[in-house]
C-alpha cells in the first residue's frame, strides 16, 4: 500500500520514551497523500503520541519522522510553526476557547498565517472572517457564528474545531480520538463530515479511533498500536467487522484478555493469517 | 445533520449572507462603554496625580537626602524587636481566628444550599459587605474609644473587618460542595446541624482552613498601621521612631517586618499547599523538593506495607484495627499529623488570646459604653465642611484608586503573566517575577506611602503610587493564578495550528483567564478604595485625611459619615463589578 515515494508521513524506528515508560517503541509507518488512515488501539498504546509526533508537538527520542517532505528533528521554532500551517489538527476534547464566539474560534485556526497577537473578532482581516463564515458554513454551524464556543453541544463543539481546522489550507488533517467524547449519532456526523471534507479538499487524514465499527466504516487503512508497538496494518477492504473485532481484541494491552483470544483463534484459520508476529500469539 | 435551532442573537436569514461582523449587544456594548469610561478617567487621573514629580531632581535629591539621614540602618534591641514581633503576631492571630469563628455560621446562612431562608441569606451576605467595605483601622479607632488602649480593639477591629472576606470564601465553599452526603444525612433522619457538621464541614475544611491562612498573610500585612493609633506592636516602634526622625531605626525595623511578612507567606502557603494537595508541578526549587520529597514517603510506605502484608492477612493497617474490637486507627499516618496539627493550631490561638494582655473586663463593660457612643454618632453631621469639599475629598479618594488601579492592572499582567507557568519562556523568569511578587507583597502599602512621601511630599500622588504598587503583589499573583488554571487544550490547539507564542496567549490563555481577572481587578478597585482611605493617616489626600482629623477631635457623627461616604463607594464599586462579571461569563 505504502508508495515510499510519495509519502506525506513517514517514520523509521520511531521510539518516544517518557521518563520511565517507552509510549513508541520502533514505529514504522508511511502515510500516502489522499488516503485515510485510522490508529487503532486502547488508552495507553500510543495512539496520540504518534498523531502529536506529526506535527512536531512531541519529539522523537530517537528514529526519524518526516512530513511533508521535511524532517522534524531538523525544524526549530519558526520552521516548525511554519509545518504545523499546512497540518490540522482537531482533538478529543475539541479544545475551543469556551469564552470566545464560534467565530473568532474558527478565525483563530488562521493564526498560523497571520502576524501579531489577536485580541477580539474585530483585529482578525475582513478576508479571514469571510472565509471562517464559510468554513462555518461547509459544517452546518454558520448560525452559530456569534454564541459563545461553549452554549454548543458536543457534536457541534466538535464541528467547529474542524471548521477552525480548514482555516490552514491544511494538505494533512491529523484526528486524535474525534468522536470519543460524542455520541453515536453526533459521532457518524462528525465522521462523515470528516471523510466528505477529505474527500472534497483531497486531503491526507490520520485519525485515530477505539471503535471498529467506525474504523472500518471511514478509513481506507487500519494501523493497530499495542503498547506502543505496530502490531498491524492492513487495508479495510472486504474485512468483516468480526474479523476486525478479533484483531482490535488482540491489539489489547490486557494479557489474560490476548491468552482468551489466542486460544478463539486458534480455531479460526482466517483470523490467523491476520495476526502479526508481535511474539504474542 | 439535525438542523440547528435559531438562536436568538444570531441573523434570522440564515441562507443569504451571513454578516461577519457580531450583531449589536446592548448590555456587551454597555460593559465596553463603561470599561473605557473607566480606563479613561483612571488614565485621566494618573495624569491630574503629576506623577512626574517622582523623576525629577528634587525627588532625587529628597530620596539621596533621606538615604544619608537613614544611613547608617539600625536594629533595636533583640528584647523589643521580639515582644513587638510577638504581640502583633498575636493580635493578628486572635484577630483571624475570632473572625473564622464568627464567619462560619455566616456563612452557612450565606451559602444558597444551606441558608435556612433566602431573607436570612440576604441578610448575612449584607453584614459581609457590610464589614468589607469598613476599613479595619476604622472599626479600630471606634473600639478604642470605648475600650481601653490595648490589643483587645485591634484584635476586635480586625476580626470584624475580615468577616467580610472570610464569610464570603467559606460561602463560596459551601456552594461548591459534593450535595449528594448531605442528601444522605438528610434522608437518613439528620437535623439541619447535623447536615452541616457532618456532611458540609468535612468537605469545606480544607478549604476555610486555607481561607483563614490567607487572610492571616493580609491582616499581618495590615497590622502596621495599629502604630499609628498607639496599639504596642512592631507598628507602634516604627511610628514612635518615625516621629523621633530616626531613620535608621524606622528602616531597620521595616526591614524585620517585611522578612515576617515574607515568612509567614511562605509558612502560610505551604500549610495551604499540602491541605488542599495542590500536587506542586512547577519547575522552581520548592517544587521540585516538594516531588522529591513525596516520592520519597512513596517508596518508604511501599517498603514499610510490603512485609507487613506477606507475613500475616490480619496484621493492622492504616484502614484495619489492630486489636480486634478496637473502634479507633491507631494513633500514626494521616490520624497523626491531623492531630498533632489541629492541637498545635488550638494552642497557637489560646497563645494569641493569652499573650498580648487583653483587658477581659471591656469584654463586659464595652457593652454599657457602647449605647452611649453610638447615640455620639447621630446626627450625621459633616463637622466644619460643605458638601462641596466633602465632594472633592470623596472624589479624591476615587481617583487615587482608579490611578493605582491602572499602575497595578498594567504592572500585574506584564509580571503577573511571565509568573504563569504556561506563559513564561522558561523557568528562570517565571521564578524571578514569583519572587519579585512575594517581594511586593511583603512591603506594606504604608511603608511604601512614607516612602513616596518622602521623595515628593504629601499629597495624593505618593498615595497613589504606593497603592498602585502594592497591588501588583496582590493582582499580579491572582492573574498568574488565574492563568495557570485556564485548560490547556486550547492553548495546544493554538500551537498545534502553528500560531507564535504570544498569539497562544492572546487567543487561548488570555480569554479563558479574562473572567477570573475582571473579577480580581475589581476586587483591587475595591481594595483600593478602602485603602487610599487608610493611607490618609499618613497624609497621603483624599477622604482618609479628613476623616482622622476628626477622630482626632472626637467628631464621632464626622467619622460616621465619613464611614457611610466610603461605604457607600465601595458598595457602588461592588455593584458595578457584579454587573461586569455577569455580562462577562
Amino acid at each position: 500500500m505504502a508508495d515510499h515515494g510519495t509519502a506525506v508521513i513517514r517514520t523509521r524506528e520511531l521510539v518516544k520514551q517518557f521518563d520511565t515508560t517507552t509510549a513508541l517503541n520502533g514505529v514504522t509507518v508511511d502515510i500516502t497523500p489522499g488516503e485515510v488512515v485510522v490508529l487503532l488501539g486502547l488508552s495507553g498504546s500510543g495512539k496520540s503520541t504518534l498523531l502529536r509526533h506529526f506535527n512536531g508537538l512531541e519529539a522523537a527520542t530517537s528514529g526519524s519522522v518526516e512530513v511533508l517532505g521535511q524532517d522534524l528533528s531538523t525544524l526549530g521554532g519558526r520552521g516548525l510553526r511554519g509545518l504545523r500551517r499546512r497540518v490540522s489538527m482537531v482533538f478529543q476534547q475539541f479544545e475551543l476557547v469556551g469564552p470566545l464566539s464560534v467565530l473568532e474560534n474558527v478565525c483563530s485556526g488562521a493564526l498560523g498565517s497571520l502576524r501579531g497577537p489577536r485580541l477580539g473578532l474585530l483585529t482578525y482581516p475582513t478576508a479571514v472572517r469571510r472565509r471562517a463564515l464559510d468554513n462555518l458554513e461547509r459544517v452546518g454551524l454558520g448560525d452559530r457564528a456569534f454564541q459563545r464556543a461553549d452554549t454548543l453541544s458536543g457534536g457541534q463543539q466538535q464541528r467547529v474545531a474542524i471548521a477552525r481546522a480548514l482555516m490552514q489550507d491544511p494538505e494533512i488533517l491529523l484526528a486524535d480520538e474525534p468522536v470519543a467524547s460524542l455520541d453515536p449519532e453526533s459521532a457518524t456526523t462528525v465522521m462523515a463530515l470528516i471523510r466528505e471534507i477529505a474527500r472534497e479538499r483531497e486531503l491526507t487524514v490520520v485519525c485515530s479511533l477505539h471503535q471498529v465499527e467506525l474504523a472500518l466504516e471511514w478509513g481506507d487503512r487500519l494501523l493497530g498500536l499495542r503498547a506502543g508497538e505496530l502490531v498491524l496494518e492492513t487495508s479495510t477492504q472486504g474485512l468483516t467487522k468480526e474479523r476486525v473485532m478479533a484483531i482490535y481484541r488482540s491489539v489489547a494491552t490486557d494479557e489474560a484478555q490476548v491468552r482468551e483470544l489466542r486460544a478463539e483463534l486458534s480455531a479460526q484459520d482466517a483470523a490467523q493469517q491476520l495476526v502479526h508476529a508481535d511474539g504474542t500469539i | 445533520m439535525p438542523a440547528p435551532a435559531l438562536d436568538a442573537g444570531a441573523p434570522a436569514d440564515a441562507g443569504s449572507a451571513r454578516s461577519i461582523r457580531p450583531p449589536f449587544d446592548l448590555e456587551k456594548t454597555s460593559l465596553g462603554v463603561v470599561l473605557v469610561a473607566l480606563a479613561a478617567v483612571s488614565v485621566w487621573s494618573l495624569g491630574h496625580l503629576e506623577m512626574g514629580a517622582l523623576f525629577g531632581e528634587r525627588a532625587r535629591d529628597n530620596i539621596v537626602g533621606f538615604m544619608g539621614r537613614a544611613m547608617p540602618i539600625e536594629f533595636p534591641p533583640v528584647g523589643e524587636v521580639a515582644s513587638g514581633v510577638l504581640v502583633t503576631l498575636a493580635i493578628v492571630i486572635a484577630g483571624t481566628a475570632l473572625s473564622s469563628a464568627l464567619s462560619a455560621p455566616i456563612a452557612f446562612w450565606a451559602a444558597r444550599n444551606t441558608t435556612p431562608h433566602p431573607v436570612v441569606r440576604n441578610l448575612a451576605r449584607g453584614v459581609g459587605v457590610l464589614s468589607r467595605s469598613i476599613p479595619e483601622i476604622v472599626f479600630v479607632i471606634v473600639l478604642i474609644s470605648v475600650m481601653h488602649l490595648g490589643p483587645l480593639p485591634a484584635v476586635v477591629g480586625f476580626g470584624l473587618h475580615s468577616i467580610g472576606m472570610i464569610s464570603k470564601l467559606y460561602a463560596d465553599a459551601i456552594e461548591q460542595i459534593d450535595e449528594g452526603p448531605v442528601l444522605a444525612i438528610r434522608a437518613a433522619g439528620g437535623s439541619r446541624f447535623q447536615q452541616n457538621v457532618t456532611g458540609v464541614l468535612p468537605q469545606v475544611a480544607p478549604s476555610w482552613i486555607a481561607t483563614s491562612l490567607h487572610r492571616l498573610d493580609i491582616n499581618l500585612r495590615g497590622s502596621v498601621l495599629l502604630g499609628w493609633v498607639n496599639v504596642k506592636g512592631i507598628g507602634y516602634d516604627m511610628h514612635h521612631y518615625q516621629e523621633m526622625s530616626h531613620w535608621g531605626m524606622v528602616i531597620g525595623i521595616a526591614i524585620i517586618f517585611f522578612v515576617m511578612c515574607v515568612l509567614m507567606e511562605i509558612v502560610s502557603s505551604t500549610i495551604r499547599g499540602a491541605i488542599l494537595k495542590t500536587e506542586p508541578t512547577g519547575r522552581g526549587l520548592g517544587a521540585r523538593l516538594a516531588r522529591r520529597a513525596a516520592a520519597r514517603r512513596a517508596a518508604r510506605a511501599g517498603e514499610g506495607a510490603e512485609p507487613a502484608a506477606a507475613s500475616s492477612t490480619t496484621t493492622a493497617t492504616a484502614d484495619r484495627p489492630a486489636v480486634p474490637g478496637r473502634t479507633l486507627p491507631p494513633m500514626r499516618g494521616s490520624r497523626l499529623t491531623t492531630t498533632l496539627g489541629g492541637l498545635a493550631a488550638v494552642a497557637i490561638v489560646v497563645w494569641s488570646w493569652a499573650y498580648p494582655g487583653i483587658n477581659w473586663a471591656d469584654m463586659i463593660d464595652v457593652w454599657t459604653k457602647l449605647p452611649d457612643r453610638l447615640s455620639n454618632m447621630f446626627p450625621l453631621s459633616l463637622g466644619s465642611k460643605s458638601w462641596e469639599d466633602v465632594g472633592g475629598m470623596i472624589g479624591e479618594t476615587v481617583l487615587i484608586a482608579l490611578a493605582a488601579t491602572l499602575i497595578g492592572l498594567v504592572l500585574s499582567l506584564v509580571i503577573g503573566s511571565l509568573a504563569a507557568r504556561n506563559v513564561a519562556p522558561n523557568a528562570a523568569v517565571r521564578a524571578v517575577c514569583r519572587g519579585l511578587l512575594v517581594g511586593i507583597r511583603g512591603i506594606p502599602e504604608l511603608i511604601m506611602a512614607i516612602i513616596f512621601i518622602v521623595m515628593i511630599g504629601m499629597g495624593p500622588a505618593p498615595g497613589a503610587l504606593a497603592l498602585g504598587i502594592a497591588g501588583v503583589g496582590l493582582l499580579g499573583k491572582l492573574i498568574a493564578d488565574s492563568m495557570e488554571e485556564v485548560a490547556p487544550g486550547p492553548e495546544v490547539a493554538a500551537r498545534a495550528a502553528g500560531a507564535t507564542r504570544l498569539q497562544v496567549y492572546a487567543t487561548a490563555t488570555l480569554p479563558q483567564a479574562a473572567p477570573a481577572i475582571f473579577g480580581h481587578l475589581f476586587y483591587l478597585i475595591d481594595h483600593n478604595v478602602r485603602s487610599s482611605t487608610v493611607l490618609g493617616i499618613v497624609g497621603g489626600g483624599g477622604v482618609g485625611f479628613w476623616l482622622f482629623n476628626a477622630v482626632r477631635l472626637s467628631q464621632y457623627d464626622v467619622v460616621l459619615t465619613i464611614t457611610v461616604l466610603v461605604v457607600a463607594v465601595v458598595l457602588t464599586v461592588e455593584l458595578v463589578s457584579m454587573w461586569v462579571r455577569r455580562v462577562i461569563s
